[in-house]
């Protein structure tokens, strides 16, 4: 039955996992039938099985592109921003249970048969857990997209992300309080988010020596030749039209043809100015370290 | 997920131990023909389940799924 929810051929399938459970939960039949397993039977009977890669990113940067991309690969397995994971990130527990949890309930959204890669595509605000999933995976490879954050601010401005929301995230899981004005507009608030998820990856990327970081104009190439072999995974030259074929549609929305462009020219004056006071800063200490980064490469 | 009446509860066990027993309930999105293909299949293993029962405990199921963040 998860094989028919999850299987890329499956015409329920979705460009994110939790479209794709509420397309399935039109049935009836799985609806009535679904299963509940408690945390602890599932640390009991998970067998480990670690993802080939994780990706991070910022929001609007392409990373859904990536796993849409990897997902037309023969045997992949490619999860997009699956709620239970988030769900075991959330629990106020100390970091060692969380990261038990998050590899057991990884393990147990992972391919029956490891035949082919596995990769997770997280939810933009999972780099802030980059530790937990240090200590659950600690050698698994990864990567983190971003773009500039004026870009990504205009795009969540329309169309707004969990993480943007003052307050839905639970401070803790922050670290230390954002650095805002008393009474911060939206637009503060999301600028300094973004500028704490870049400052998360640049941390991520000083201390771990298996990150790539990936700007949004260095895709979809960048899917083939950067990102794949950080993975390790082979791309056999008769899949390659197949996988550019994606490029060609939005990412998030597969029916409308790809439609790009930098969104920062439509930003109002406050934008302009929340993202240089409050997330410039980090963006340019993260490209600084990408091209020190891909200097060394 | 929770199922309240006991037959219907009994009925949803015996199903996801026998996956033989999946192909004559599955392949219907229309719900009054999977509401009473239930009915007759827990029928037939002696379980006295309504269409009323499959309906309630497919509405708490869809709940539980937009309450699962509130």
């Amino acid at each position: 039955m998860r094989r028919l929810v999850l299987d890329r051929r499956s015409p329920v399938r979705r460009p994110v996992l939790r479209q794709t459970i509420e397309r399935c939960l039109r049935d009836p039949f799985r609806l009535l039938f679904q299963r509940q397993t408690p945390l602890d039977q599932l640390e009991a009977h998970a067998e480990a099985r670690p993802p080939t890669g994780l990706v991070y990113h910022l929001s609007r940067s392409g990373s859904t592109l990536v796993s849409r991309m990897l997902e037309f690969l023969p045997d992949a397995w490619v999860l997009s921003e699956p709620g239970p994971v988030d769900s075991v990130l959330t629990y106020p527990a100390p970091l060692a249970e969380r990261a038990r949890w998050l590899h057991a309930i990884v393990s147990a959204l992972g391919p029956d048969t490891a035949t082919g890669p596995y990769v997770l595509k997280l939810d933009a605000w999972a780099v802030l857990d980059f530790d937990v999933f240090e200590q659950a995976f600690p050698d698994v490879p990864w990567v983190f997209c971003y773009r500039h954050p004026g870009d990504v601010l205009v795009s969540q401005s329309l169309q707004g992300s969990y993480h943007m929301i003052p307050g839905a995230l639970p401070a803790w899981r922050l670290g230390e309080p954002l650095a805002l004005p008393a009474q911060p507009s939206l637009d503060e608030y999301g600028a300094a988010m973004l500028g704490r998820l870049l400052d998360r990856a640049l941390r991520a990327a000083k201390d771990s020596s298996h990150g790539l970081l990936v700007h949004n104009e260095q895709l979809p190439g960048a899917v083939l030749d950067r990102i794949a072999p950080h993975f390790g995974i082979r791309i056999p030259a008769s899949q390659v039209d197949a996988i550019l074929e994606v490029t060609k549609w939005n990412a998030k929305n597969p029916v409308l043809p790809y439609a790009g462009r930098d969104r920062r020219a439509d930003a109002s004056p406050e934008q302009v100015d929340a993202v240089d006071r409050l997330a410039m800063a980090a963006f340019e200490r993260l490209e600084r370290r990408r091209d020190l980064a891909d200097a060394g490469a | 997920m929770a199922v309240s009446e006991p037959d219907l509860a009994a009925f949803v066990e015996l199903v996801v131990a026998d996956p033989s027993a999946w192909p004559t309930l599955q392949g219907t999105e229309n719900g009054n023909e999977f509401c009473a293909a239930v009915v007759a299949a827990a029928a037939s293993r002696g379980l006295r389940v309504t269409e009323d029962d499959v309906t309630r405990a497919l509405n708490a199921a869809r709940r539980a799924w937009l309450e699962r963040w509130v």
